[in-house]
């Protein structure tokens, strides 16, 4: 069993000679046939809304185990920017609303449903839907204030690095936390006025109920739960973000060297990529995704990912990659603490270096930042990269006489003595292959195709 | 009893009877606007004004 399918008693998902299945239990069975029979399944999956099953085994005590189309690459909701939970959030109440008119819901509402295909969000828990009993409340309404309106609330009326308590928080923010740290001017707002500080209220008030208690609950119609649906989609819609001007997200506009620069680094990456015939690549430092983008454009290319640590940058590179369709899956992911092992028994979500690696790791103008910006010296570098990729790194050097590093060293003591060209070959030379070293025309800067030692 | 896979929460669910009372109660209200189109002629009064702004 998966380390984090273990909380739903009607179906776990397993791996077997790499391949993912789901085995639904016996008791969900009457519930998967209305699911299928409905036609439900049918509209999901050709709206491409949830991940499409083949039956793969029928057992004689009803239990069946479905196969699943597997992603290359699992991303969590801790490492999306705002508009992929935000797309993500209107993707489960879509499916919710499609639900509700076959005669069944959505028993739970956490966003570790939904993954990203490419640039698309994609429900991918088969097993989250029961049959629909007229006049009960939806008891995934307060998972989904949690796992999605409260962290884009607090984003886009607090600070969008909010978002990160959801690492913190894996069942969502709790709504008392939210509404205590969200402005006075959102009791304002009808949305988040009911959805987030009447419903903390109530939390509060009822959290010692007694179970006698339920039968005061009040019936809520399915007409009611349609407008219910269509509130919180319209209080989601409504939130944005007040974009700052990252240096990140603009970083290939206005930060770059020079034209002439950035057009020889895209022909040269693109000519390393071509060599290497990797079908699948990270971009580490991505910024807008400039060379995600030349990655995902070659024909061997199957999935590339695409991380950095701004919010900003990232939520740019994944709307413009939406807009076009693009297969690239942009995260936003702090190289100086990327996402650990976590939850239960440290082992329910993976940390980022524990997932599938691709055959390429892209760190294009990165290790400056990582040596001078966070003190990580040179020799620790290798190790840390041989993790990002299972064959080959392209990586640019970026020597101390280039004007952002001396930018870097401005206000800084030069503790750097590591940082040179000579070392960072010698280090790395003791993990990698260097299969090609090439200088820039028109910097001093250095680009290297590398390939791991064989162990 | 109700046996459920998640905690809904009993606040969640008290409180939901009550949002879907007021969620009602807004969406009857936007009817009514519509039926009697105040938001198309607040519109239309603003694009007016343009207009006569414009032509000064």
């Amino acid at each position: 069993m998966l380390n984090s399918s273990f909380r739903d008693p009607d179906g776990f998902v397993f791996t077997d000679s790499g391949i993912v299945y789901r085995k639904l239990s016996a008791q969900y069975q009457s519930v998967y046939e209305q699911f299928m029979s409905s036609g439900l399944y049918e509209k999901l999956a050709e709206k491409k809304w949830l991940i499409p099953h083949t039956l793969h085994e029928k057992h004689a005590d009803n239990s069946l185990i479905i196969r699943p189309e597997m992603l290359p690459f699992i991303s969590y909701p801790y490492e999306w920017s705002f508009s992929q939970l935000k797309d993500a959030a209107l993707l489960t109440l879509n499916i919710l609303r499609e639900a509700l008119k076959k005669g069944m819901v959505l028993k739970d509402a956490s966003n570790y449903n939904v993954q990203f295909k490419g640039s698309k969000p994609i429900f991918i828990d088969t097993s989250s839907f029961e049959l629909y009993e007229e006049g009960k409340p939806w008891v995934a309404y307060g998972q989904f204030c949690r796992h999605f309106l409260a962290p884009l609330a607090l984003a886009a009326y607090k600070d969008v690095r909010m978002m990160e308590l959801l690492r913190l928080h894996i069942d969502g923010i709790p709504l008392d936390l939210a509404a205590s740290l969200l402005p006075l001017k959102t009791k304002f707002n009808l949305g988040i006025a009911l959805h987030i500080h009447a419903h903390a209220s109530s939390v509060k008030k009822y959290e010692n109920a007694e179970i006698k208690n339920l039968n005061k609950l009040k019936s809520v119609s399915l007409k009611s739960s349609f407008q219910l649906i269509e509130h919180l989609e319209r209080t989601i819609a409504s939130l944005s973000l007040t974009k700052t001007k990252s240096t990140w997200g603009d970083y290939y506009e206005d930060g770059i060297l020079s034209d002439a620069y950035l057009a020889e680094k895209k022909d040269l990456v693109h000519q390393l990529i071509a060599e290497t015939q990797a079908n699948s690549v990270w971009d580490i430092g991505a910024n807008n995704g400039v060379f995600s983008r030349i990655a995902e454009r070659h024909p061997s290319v199957k999935w590339t990912v695409a991380m950095d640590f701004d919010h900003n940058a990232v939520d740019n590179l994944y709307l413009s990659a939406k807009s076009k369709t693009e297969n690239i899956i942009p995260i936003v992911i702090d190289l100086s603490n990327p996402s650990p092992r976590q939850g239960w028994a440290n082992n329910e979500r993976g940390a980022l270096l524990d997932r599938p690696k691709p055959q390429l790791a892209l760190a294009l103008a990165l290790i400056h930042h990582l040596r001078i910006g966070n003190n990580v010296p040179i020799a620790m570098l290798p190790d840390f990269f041989s993790q990002t990729t299972q064959q080959y790194l392209i990586i640019e050097m970026v020597p101390k006489s280039d004007e952002k590093v001396k930018k870097l060293l401005t206000l800084r003591k030069d503790i750097f003595e590591d940082y040179t060209v000579e070392n960072f070959e010698k280090c790395f030379g003791n993990t990698f292959d260097i299969l090609k070293k090439i200088a820039f025309t028109h910097s001093t800067r250095l680009l290297y195709l590398m390939a791991k030692k064989n162990e | 009893m109700i046996l459920l896979y998640i905690d809904p929460g009993f606040g969640s669910l008290f409180i939901q009877g009550l949002v879907t009372v007021a969620v009602g109660i807004t969406f009857y209200f936007n009817k009514v606007k519509s039926v009697l189109g105040i938001g198309s002629k607040n519109i239309e009064i603003q694009d007016e004004l343009n207009e006569k702004i414009e032509i000064k």
